[in-house]
């Protein structure tokens, strides 16, 4: 400043260089999105809490996501929490949302290496609880290009698609590198995989993405614990084929 | 073994040498009992209220999911919990859940636990555990059902329990 105690223009461009920088440096801080914490973290955090203490801390908070895979249109059936918008076209890009929906499913759960269920889903005979992570649609634009994949075509993407520079998606979802190996998988999985493998994987139905537990009798002390791998199915054949008795997620 | 038998007699009200259990051990062991029953109980207590608590939480949302697909105009919903409960409608006043008497609601929407012992109608049931919000829709129960009031009730059973809604005619019913 000068004697008269004005600014100098030296000064006044510095306090702007400073108010500019600050102000970029607060937009890429705030996009960072630091103290935001999504649905499927608190979920992931109270897995691992409930995990640790053999289940007899804390709960679940769990909430189904509902999710519209989308080519530019709108989900009829669906209110969705998610969006995931996909180019119609290929065919690829629509699996690796589904593949990434189930991989985000099998890390919220602790990847079957935490058992998260409490005295509340202990049951004297054998019982299968349940964990529905998400529910998908697929919309008009691209349920109009009848791709018709099969869950077979499905179950060869997993298989060929790297997830990462270490694994591919089939690797990281059931443990195995190839479909044969699926379908000798125990508990449920393999009933599962050889009764859909012909079926269409995207229909005008709604999906869900589900994990879980068949628990042996006595809480599984008597008898196996079989772990539900990542599963997708039509909503309407989750009953008869998974038979969950009880589920740990709730509607969002 | 003459001590012993004089022992034996001359102090029925504690433990004789042959190690019969008598009196103070008796009254301890009665008491240990007691004791013991009453922290089952107040176990089973904090158990029931923990998974009522529980289920309450899981009704309010699927209920909340519920109303909110109706209103997005979709014609099918999924409710996966509480298992065992009841999806039950409301349309007249004297048969209302007080939820919905004292929110003056004309028609209500209700997601409560089953009737069961003392308990015989729907909308007491939802006044002992429950969760309603007010709706013009309409459930269709099972119309084979004997007892009358699950022509508008929908049993949560085998879940996830299919529902397909009318948007016309304003009505959900079981999906087939």
């Amino acid at each position: 400043m000068n004697k008269k105690g004005e600014m100098t223009t030296e000064q006044i461009v510095m306090i702007i260089v400073l108010i500019v920088s600050f102000i970029v440096i607060l937009y890429f801080l705030l996009r960072l999105n630091l103290g935001g914490t999504t649905n499927d973290e608190i979920c992931h955090n109270s897995v691992v809490l409930k995990s640790k203490s053999a289940g007899l801390v804390g709960g679940l908070t769990c909430k189904t996501d509902y999710i519209c895979i989308s080519g530019g249109g709108t989900c009829a059936n669906l209110n969705p929490t998610t969006t995931v918008n996909v180019d119609a076209t290929n065919k690829d890009e629509i699996m690796k949302a589904i593949a990434d929906q189930m991989s985000n499913c099998w890390f919220t759960f602790g990847e079957g290496n935490a058992n998260y269920l409490g005295l509340a889903e202990k049951s004297v005979l054998t019982k299968t609880t349940c964990a529905l992570c998400s529910t998908i649609e697929f919309d008009d634009k691209i349920l109009s290009k009848n791709y018709g994949i099969t869950y077979s075509d499905f179950y060869n993407y997993l298989m060929n698609t790297h997830k990462d520079s270490s694994q591919t998606y089939l690797n990281y979802l059931f443990g195995v590198s190839d479909v044969s190996s699926l379908e000798a998988k125990n508990g449920v999985t393999n009933k599962v995989v050889s009764s859909t493998l012909n079926n269409n994987l995207i229909t005008n139905t709604q999906y869900g993405i589900l994990t879980g537990f068949i628990q042996g009798f006595a809480g599984g002390l008597l008898g196996n614990t079989y772990q539900i791998y990542p599963t997708y199915l039509p909503i309407n054949q989750v009953s008869s084929q998974l038979q969950c008795a009880d589920f740990v997620t709730t509607a969002s | 073994m003459n001590k012993r038998r004089t022992g034996g007699s001359a102090l029925p009200l504690i433990k004789n040498k042959r190690g019969f259990l008598l009196g103070e051990e008796t009254v301890k062991i009665i008491i240990a009992i007691i004791a013991i029953l009453f922290l089952i109980l107040f176990i089973v207590y904090l158990y029931n209220n923990f998974t009522q608590n529980k289920d309450l939480t899981n009704a309010k949302s699927s209920l909340t999911d519920l109303i909110s697909q109706i209103n997005s105009g979709a014609t099918q919903a999924n409710i996966y919990n509480p298992s065992g409960w009841l999806l039950s409608s409301f349309t007249s006043s004297p048969v209302m859940p007080k939820m919905c008497t004292t929110n003056k609601w004309i028609n209500c929407i209700c997601l409560c636990i089953k009737p069961a012992g003392s308990v015989h109608q729907p909308q007491t049931a939802c006044d002992t555990s429950g969760i309603c919000q007010q709706s013009d829709f309409s459930l269709v129960g099972d119309a084979t059902f004997i007892v009358t009031w699950q022509t508008n009730s929908i049993e949560i059973s085998n879940p996830p329990l299919l529902l397909s809604i009318n948007q016309q005619t304003k009505t959900i019913s079981k999906s087939t």
